[in-house]
């Protein structure tokens, strides 16, 4: 029997009250269709530079999943949209969990490919159900934390018509830092191909960044969106998905400034191309993988039973699946957030966000504006005006 | 409060979910009728002796049902050595059957409610995977080949000397311990009807290897089919299989309680296999 969809959670009221736990107090930040996020504060309320990324549950996710899916897909009946948006949160949910993948084997081993996720850690324990809810006694939810960082979107705004209205506005530093901003963009993605991951989507609002020493830093914020596919990779690439924040009917995306356009596409552009997909696809994990055959032959060197040997020759034509299997300690977090407050978070349901009306929402529907309609400046001019 | 460290799913079978319990052990979790179901209608099962003729569905689903309940009876035995027996199917465990909620329409276990741990091994199937890719097959890939044949058939005669038989024979299923050993993974394709693998050997069923209809048989390279059904072929016939049959098998059980009425409740309802008794 089908259920009726549940009610829009974004319309209910934001509480910027932070949940107090043991030694922690987690201020929420935001979500998308697969965590609520909180960044952790010490005992003097300080940020400890932590995020818990808390799991949406199915209902959660519906409802976040079902507002902008009206707007994009077409449907006939109320019921014909309830199957899709089934669907589509049933296909976040399995991704949600392809996320463990990320830090498994080598990845895991891999600093400076770990620092690319954000350091992004383990938290499960078992927390108790909801009494009378008719669930097992025990859930056991996976939880991530991870560095705390802007997203590349948020930090877009900067960028927005309402703060810089004609391209020539742009000072030398902007520019620089716009180049240097897009080209971390395309290294975090270069880096990802080189252990056979892609980042299907190219949301800007997946990637996040940092100001550091030496200037920028930027992670892959929300990495439940990829592939390991190279043929579906390179389909994708050449279909140039990586434009979508640029088109403003894309409301799943978030616009990327119209000053940013050109720059951008041109960078893409040159970046993205099959010849560098290729060139990078899997080059980590070769490596890795070559080593690993070369340390197994160097140990059958100086094995003499025969099944050992045989053990060992089967490890040596095996690597390929076998290097990137195994969760390490190292991949638990290790801030000993007690389970009350585990509990506390995932039982927190006041607060999911919808898309905000902020300035880069306001360029879009500009963007989207008929030819017919006034000249795109004067409606900037208006739009500046009432500012 | 310690976090755990999450159990990732390694993948299944039609009959079970394995996990990685990052402990070197996997915890096997059974499917719901309604999985094998869906398990099954992607598979192509030929029914053994026919060149072509599918078993119907329904059947099938039974079939892995019913086997995986004979597990329990299997790993539960009590030989006055059961440690070496166990050793042979990577020490497997029994959880407590509680652990599964009732049966509801939707998910139903039936009598298949088994969850177990078993130690994590190498899976030969990744390996037939990987030689089935290559071009061509080195010499020394099939020197180490010839070695794993011989180690496997030297297991499953240790399995006769118990009692029991895998009686599938899919060579994919098999593991290698971190000592060279081999054991068997699947767990659910077990027999210890010693008429019934009489039949098994005698219709060379683990000829499925090599039949290329058989699409739920991990396959090898077609250079190394002959040697394998060569060793095979020679290593297991119903001589060897008389010969070695039970010749181990010490127990308090099966002497103290080998009634006429046990043996036969234990033929009739333990044995029952749709499929592998048509």
């Amino acid at each position: 029997m089908k259920q009726s969809l549940p009610p829009d959670l974004s319309a209910i009221s934001f509480d910027q009250e932070p949940i107090r736990g043991t030694f922690y107090s987690y201020h929420f930040i935001g979500n998308g269709a697969q965590f609520r996020v909180y960044a952790i504060h010490n005992h003097h309320d300080l940020p400890t530079g932590r995020v818990i990324k808390v799991p949406l549950d199915f209902d959660e996710t519906l409802s976040v999943v079902s507002q902008p899916l009206r707007k994009i897909i077409s449907y006939n009946t109320e019921d014909e949209f309830q199957e899709m948006a089934y669907r589509r949160t049933r296909d976040i949910l399995q991704y949600k969990h392809t996320l463990l993948g990320l830090l498994q084997g080598v990845y895991g081993k891999d600093q400076r490919f770990m620092h690319s996720l954000g350091n992004l850690r383990i938290l499960q324990a078992a927390i108790p159900a909801p009494s009378g809810s008719g669930m097992e006694s025990y859930l056991l939810p996976i939880f991530y934390t991870q560095d705390q960082v802007t997203t590349v979107s948020a930090f877009w705004e900067t960028f927005t018509l309402a703060h810089i209205p004609y391209a020539h506005t742009l000072t030398p530093r902007d520019i620089k830092l716009i180049e240097n901003l897009i080209e971390k963009m395309i290294q975090l993605n270069y880096a990802l191909w080189e252990y056979g991951f892609f980042e299907f989507v190219f949301k800007p609002e997946n990637m996040g960044v940092r100001h550091v020493a030496n200037g920028l830093d930027m992670i892959w914020m929300d990495a439940a969106e990829y592939i390991t596919d190279l043929s579906q990779a390179e389909i994708i690439l050449k279909e140039k998905h990586w434009l979508h924040p640029t088109m403003a009917h894309k409301i799943d995306y978030a616009y990327l400034p119209s000053v940013l356009h050109e720059y951008y596409a041109e960078a893409c552009e040159k970046a993205f191309t099959v010849e560098m997909l290729r060139k990078h696809w899997r080059r980590k994990s070769l490596q890795h993988e070559r080593k690993a055959r070369q340390k197994l032959r160097l140990r059958s060197l100086i094995t003499h039973d025969p099944k050992k040997l045989v053990r060992l020759w089967i490890e040596r034509q095996t690597v390929r699946s076998s290097l990137y299997t195994g969760l390490k300690p190292e991949q638990i977090d290790s801030m000993q957030i007690p389970v009350e407050d585990l509990t506390k978070l995932l039982r927190d349901r006041r607060k999911l966000a919808g898309i905000d009306a902020t300035d880069l929402e306001i360029e879009r529907s500009l963007a989207k504006q008929p030819p017919e309609t006034p000249a795109y400046e004067q409606l900037l001019l208006q739009y500046l005006k009432e500012q | 409060m310690m976090s755990t460290v999450p159990f990732v799913n390694l993948g299944h079978g039609a009959q079970f979910r394995a996990f990685d319990m990052h402990n070197g052990r996997v915890l096997k979790l059974p499917l719901t009728e309604a999985e094998t179901q869906a398990v099954a209608r992607r598979r192509r099962n030929i029914i053994h002796g026919t060149l072509e003729e599918i078993a119907s569905l329904e059947v099938r689903v039974q079939t892995f049902m019913n086997s995986k309940a004979r597990i329990p009876a299997m790993i539960t035995h009590d030989f006055t050595n059961a440690s070496d027996f166990l050793k042979l199917m990577g020490n497997p465990h029994l959880e407590s059957a509680s652990l599964l909620p009732e049966d509801t329409p939707i998910k139903k276990w039936g009598p298949a409610r088994v969850v177990y741990t078993q130690d994590k091994v190498q899976i030969v199937r990744n390996l037939l995977q990987y030689l089935y890719e290559q071009p061509s097959v080195a010499a020394t890939d099939r020197k180490k080949f010839k070695q794993l044949l011989q180690d496997y058939i030297e297991h499953v005669y240790t399995m006769w000397g118990f009692g029991y038989s895998d009686y599938i024979f899919k060579l994919g299923d098999l593991g290698i311990d971190p000592q060279g050993q081999v054991v068997s993974v699947d767990l659910g394709e077990f027999t210890s009807d010693v008429t019934f693998m009489e039949r098994a050997v005698t219709e060379k069923w683990w000829h499925d290897n090599a039949n290329h209809l058989k699409t739920d048989f991990p396959k090898m390279p077609k250079e190394l089919e002959q040697l394998y059904l060569g060793m095979i072929d020679e290593a297991f016939t119903t001589d060897e299989l008389h010969k070695r049959w039970n010749k181990t098998h010490t127990c308090i059980s099966c002497s103290q309680e080998a009634t006429t009425i046990a043996a036969f409740i234990s033929m009739q309802l333990s044995e029952i296999d749709y499929i592998d008794r048509l």
